[in-house]
């Protein structure tokens, strides 16, 4: 998974024209694995055409891989089903919870970084290798608040069970940022402790800044402090498949291309620059 | 009980806006900064659902007006999400409605749900009218069942029109229709049709022979020829798929 697709934009229902009648000047794109999930008309008609010219990845917002329900056997069978169709490149979910005693909550939920949870992620997340057929990539969520049962900073957390479980790594760089100024770690400590062979892609957007706490919002541009840690990643690790994702206040396609075009310009000067 | 457990069920609490002081337990900071950031899952879990449910529902939600989001939260709190997909948690928002005895509302919403349910169901390739000229005399034994794109339902008289941008007022309390919608291409269509071709139509949500359908068109003046046409119509509109 460490050849990089280059930099690519988010599929969203806003582009869906674009997306028909393309081609959408990007190397690649990422849908949200429930909006294609037993779906069929414009979003299918709008995924098919993108697979048609491109690499297309799955990312998901409802796995729920550390929750305390039994994984969902139909949504993931669904999963399959789509993957079987589409052969996606990679297909990704985040660290977090999102659903207990049945009841969905529509929100990528914070976990104490404990053993138990430890323990408890990675046990899901092989059996989910194993449903699906292939490993998947876990991002790092943003988060408001910090258990007080905590004991292993979120870094070592996801770096352990991309050891323990073969998954992938899907940084996201801004989620990083938010974070880094929420509780206040370092950020550069952070990236800087990825594992290069875990590290399959990079996401990058922008957030809201509300003073007291940051809020990771995707209706913005990419922030100058996050662009520097992305090069500062681009530096460590190489090229990685890079999206960006825009998801509220989409501004025209045209702008989010523009974007992801900043994002390779980043990648060549940190390239240039080399390790720091 | 696990701790992992205990803390997702306390967040979980607090989000349904039942009791938020067992998730401050498990929270790290002070009590007052743990709060306020508590706060933040609280406030995006509501504003998320009811920005789906803006999105979903847009002619509800202008004949509603400032009503709109409190109608969204009161539904989310009763019927909470219980699938994967955002799409699907207005389901049976016109459920909702119908407790709270907003029986106008309840129409609209059930317009815009099927309306809703016809843009995501999944492709199925329909049959056209060659493929049933192609059946010819074992058309009436043959198996269909409706595309999973329709969906057929009683509405108030005038929900549809509401949905078209007519004011709320135009719903008739006590006068029901049959509806159906249903995508063709990209487009979703929402028409009325007779009672009987309803009850027609109802038996083929599962697969069925043909000619069982038909028969509710007995007590047409006409009751082949109603058939015919009806049939040729649905092909048209890509209604029937062979199970």
């Amino acid at each position: 998974m460490q050849t990089s697709l280059g930099h690519g934009i988010g599929m969203r229902s806003q582009h869906f024209d674009a997306w028909l009648h393309g081609p959408v000047p990007v190397p690649w794109t990422e849908c949200i694995t429930e909006n294609i999930l037993d779906v069929g008309g414009r979003p299918r008609a709008a995924l098919e055409a993108a697979r048609a010219r491109m690499p297309v990845v799955f990312h998901g917002v409802s796995l729920s891989i550390g929750g305390c329900d039994p994984l969902d056997a139909g949504y993931l069978a669904s999963v399959r089903r789509l993957c079987d169709e589409i052969e996606p490149a990679w297909i990704s979910d985040h660290l977090c919870w999102t659903a207990l005693g049945g009841h969905h909550l529509h929100d990528l939920l914070p976990l104490p970084y404990t053993e138990e949870a430890l323990e408890h992620v990675t046990a899901r997340l092989l059996r989910v290798h194993e449903l699906l057929g292939r490993p998947i990539a876990l991002e790092n969520p943003s988060t408001y608040v910090t258990f007080a049962a905590s004991t292993i900073p979120e870094h070592e957390f996801l770096a352990e069970l991309a050891r323990r479980t073969g998954c992938g790594l899907l940084l996201d760089v801004n989620n990083v940022y938010v974070g880094a100024r929420n509780h206040g770690f370092s950020a550069e400590e952070y990236v800087d402790s990825i594992p290069p062979e875990a590290l399959w892609q990079i996401h990058l957007a922008g957030h809201s800044d509300l003073g007291d706490h940051l809020l990771d919002t995707h209706d913005a541009p990419v922030v100058e402090p996050v662009w520097r840690l992305y090069e500062r990643v681009i530096a460590r690790c190489g090229p990685r498949s890079t999206l960006i994702e825009w998801d509220d206040r989409i501004p025209p396609i045209e702008d989010v291309i523009a974007e992801a075009h900043r994002a390779a310009a980043a990648e060549q000067r940190a390239l240039g620059r080399g390790v720091p | 009980m696990s701790s992992l457990f205990e803390a997702q069920a306390a967040m979980k609490r607090a989000l349904f806006g039942e009791d938020r002081s067992l998730a401050l337990q498990h929270l790290g900071g002070d009590r007052e900064a743990a709060s306020e950031r508590l706060a933040i899952y609280e406030r995006m879990y509501l504003a998320r659902l009811v920005t789906s449910m803006e999105d979903d529902f847009p002619a509800l939600r202008r004949v509603a007006g400032d009503l709109f989001p409190r109608l969204a939260v009161t539904h989310v709190r009763r019927r909470p999400s219980r699938h994967a997909s955002l799409a699907r948690l207005g389901d049976s928002f016109d459920e909702t409605l119908t407790e709270l005895g907003l029986l106008a509302e309840a129409a609209v919403a059930r317009v815009e749900q099927a309306r809703n349910r016809a843009f995501w169901s999944p492709d199925r390739p329909p049959v056209n009218l060659g493929d049933l000229a192609a059946l010819g005399a074992a058309l009436g034994e043959t198996s269909l069942k409706l595309h999973p794109s329709v969906q057929l339902f009683a509405s108030l008289s005038g929900a549809r029109a509401v949905v078209e941008g007519a004011p709320l007022r135009v719903v008739e309390p006590g006068s029901w229709e049959q509806v159906v919608s249903w995508r063709q291409g990209f487009e979703i269509h929402v028409d009325e049709v007779p009672p009987d071709e309803a009850q027609a139509l109802d038996v083929l949500l599962c697969p069925s022979p043909l000619e069982r359908a038909l028969e509710f068109f007995a007590s047409r003046q006409d009751p082949e020829g109603a058939a015919i046409e009806a049939v040729q119509r649905w092909a048209l509109r890509g209604w029937l798929v062979f199970p």
